[in-house]
């Protein structure tokens, strides 16, 4: 670990904007990839996942986002601060990434082929002829079986998962350092999702890349997660190596996320599933106290007085909890956490 | 592919049919008997007897109908009342001034139009958005026959860079003729690139949020690539659609211009047949617009293929 980590966020805060008055989208999150590892960003819809890959890549409209504040490092550079010019090199080239709907996320009016070959051609200056044999080779590589025939194809023509294969050979093409996959399973059924996950895993062992890996299914994260990072209402909860987190859960949420998940085993299909109560906290003014606390099964009168800051958990692993002890030994007997433990 | 051209070719010929039918009927709707209507005030019964008879008025309808349908597919439209002249021969003449001038506005038009749309929805709501419109907006409010006026009071009169009037035939040279012709073409442009400039910008705007646009811009794609290559090749359909209107348009009805710049067109011929009372010349002149409005569809038909795959099945 003595590399410097490839990207490295710091205190990355940033609002979105309206008529009726301003919400906390990120409220000082900072995290880093290490070269080769798959990070994976976990939580609900709207907790500030794919708000802080978008912001990575700098991809947020500008009207009713105000400006972010913190640093983005990558590869030593600050991408916060880079030129719109820069940023074009970066997307695609340095750094990837896979959206969660492969249905629409490709212009339905060209075909697959064109669609990578322009990105080859666009950050490699190469022929178009070389673009595509390019995107021939990305093809081969995502295991799509005819691809010389698939290169032709329009985006309609293909089914989900192929689609998906197709947008992560897109992705790849220029060899990026990076890639972040926004859900990249959410719209795909079971079984090729499956295949989708083992193949960006499989990938980046092969290509030696980091990736972001975002989803709010705790169950893709222990399948390929190297470090999982969970968020709740525009902050980290908790963060750490995939082991550490599910072996000895720190935070409320966490300890809420592994409980309401179902269990294989046919003792348990008949069982109701457990479920958080409430909702997400407001996000329209500062928070002085635990995000979770008005939720969580943990809470005492101090989780309301004061904001918990991430404090080390373990080895490599930081959890914004003041019960995190308590949470972990209450949690010791749930069949996930026994199964890492 | 082909088995869409062909479709959309067959499904022409029912269109043809029933415009045949009409434009027959045409004559027998009007009030009065064509025969005594040509024969003219001073005629003998004789004489409307022979014209009844030239023009097989003595025949059943569904013959009649037989008749005309089968000279029409000839090419043979009958003969003015007015000039004795063949109506196919007299339409012909004035075609080649209407076409041109009706291509040069729409290549004008788009040139104007399609950028400025596209620009419109890319800064959608900002201050070049609402200038685009505004001026759009106006372009359309001023009558055709005032901004006609104003060209050659500037560009003809003042400036003396085109001719106030007329109109310089093919076969005179291809320079002269587009000189004649930019005046009345610019002028109608300002109205159809109104029109064209709001339909690009509503379709660009359906399109640009669309998920693929973040994509695009995720791989590293310039705005000017999204915006042409991708966005509006998708948001093609209805724009092409309102061209093919706007050229059909062009070439049916452009009288007024043609009017004021004393262009020898299909639209003064209309206007001469119609007060002549020439029916085989206004018949023709019908016949001919619609078989222009089948081409053109069918061009906008064919073209949707080549814009989205999806349309070709």
């Amino acid at each position: 670990m003595s590399a410097p980590p490839l990207l490295k966020v710091e205190n990355l805060s940033l609002r979105f904007t309206g008529k009726t008055g301003s919400l906390h989208a990120l409220s000082d999150v900072s995290f880093h990839v290490e070269k080769g590892e798959i990070l994976s960003f976990v939580g609900e819809s709207g907790c500030g996942k794919s708000v802080t890959a978008m912001s990575i890549l700098r991809l947020l409209p500008r009207s009713g986002v105000s400006y972010p504040t913190g640093r983005i490092l990558f590869d030593g550079a600050d991408l916060r601060t880079a030129s719109e010019r820069q940023m074009q090199r970066i997307r695609g080239g340095r750094i990837g990434m896979i959206f969660q709907d492969p249905m629409t996320s490709f212009t339905p009016v060209h075909t697959v082929g064109m669609q990578i070959a322009e990105t080859v051609a666009q950050h490699r200056g190469v022929s178009h002829g070389q673009a595509l044999k390019r995107a021939r080779q990305m093809l081969d590589l995502v295991r799509i079986p005819d691809a010389a025939r698939r290169l032709g194809a329009y985006p309609h023509e293909l089914s989900g998962g192929m689609r998906q294969r197709v947008m992560i050979a897109m992705a790849l093409a220029c060899d990026p350092e990076l890639l972040i996959a926004d859900e990249p399973t959410t719209a795909l059924d079971v079984t090729v999702q499956a295949e989708i996950l083992a193949l960006i895993d499989d990938l980046r062992r092969e290509l030696g890349m980091s990736v972001i890996l975002i989803t709010h299914d705790l169950g893709v994260v222990a399948q390929v997660a190297d470090r999982v990072m969970v968020m709740y209402a525009g902050r980290i909860v908790e963060e750490g190596c995939i082991e550490d987190v599910l072996a000895r859960p720190s935070h409320g949420y966490t300890a809420g996320l592994l409980t309401a998940l179902p269990l294989p085993g046919p003792h348990n299909h008949r069982t109701r599933l457990a479920e958080i109560p409430g909702a997400v906290p407001r996000l329209d003014r500062e928070i002085d106290a635990c995000v979770y606390a008005e939720r969580c099964a943990f809470a005492e009168a101090r989780c309301r007085s004061g904001l918990p800051s991430l404090a080390p958990a373990g080895a490599s692993h930081r959890a914004a909890c003041v019960r995190a002890d308590a949470v972990a030994a209450a949690m010791a007997g749930n069949d996930i956490v026994r199964a890492w433990a | 592919m082909i088995l869409y051209v062909v479709g959309r070719l067959l499904a022409a010929v029912p269109t043809l049919l029933i415009v045949a039918i009409f434009i027959f009927g045409l004559v027998h709707i009007a009030p009065g008997d064509p025969a005594i209507l040509i024969a003219g005030d001073n005629a003998n019964p004789e004489q409307v007897d022979k014209i009844r008879e030239r023009l097989h008025l003595d025949r059943s309808l569904p013959v009649q109908f037989g008749i005309w349908f089968g000279n029409a597919v000839t090419g043979d439209l009958g003969t003015s009342v007015y000039s004795g002249r063949p109506v196919t021969e007299l339409i012909a003449q004035r075609v080649e001034p209407t076409f041109l001038l009706a291509l040069y506005t729409i290549v004008l038009t788009v040139i104007i139009a399609v950028p400025l749309g596209t620009i419109a929805a890319w800064k959608a709501n900002g201050w070049l958005d609402r200038a685009i419109m505004g001026f759009s907006v106006a372009g359309f409010s001023v009558p055709v026959f005032a901004t006609s006026y104003l060209l050659i009071y500037v560009f003809a009169v003042e400036l003396r860079w085109f001719p106030v009037q007329g109109y310089k035939a093919l076969s005179k040279g291809p320079v002269e003729t587009l000189v004649s012709l930019t005046l009345p073409s610019i002028a109608l442009a300002l109205v159809f690139a109104a029109l064209i400039a709001r339909v690009t910008r509503a379709a660009v705007l359906d399109v640009i949020h669309e998920n693929f646009v973040r994509t695009l811009k995720a791989k590293g794609m310039g705005t000017r690539r999204i915006l042409v290559t991708h966005v509006l090749k998708t948001a093609g359909v209805p724009i092409v659609t309102v061209i093919g209107i706007g050229l059909a348009a062009l070439i049916g009805g452009v009288v007024v211009t043609e009017s004021v710049f004393n262009i020898p067109g299909i639209g003064r011929l209309t206007v001469d047949a119609i007060v002549r009372r020439d029916y085989p010349v206004v018949q023709g002149i019908i016949l001919f617009f619609s078989l222009t409005l089948i081409a053109v569809n069918l061009v906008v038909d064919l073209s949707y293929a080549l814009f989205d795959p999806r349309v070709r099945g």
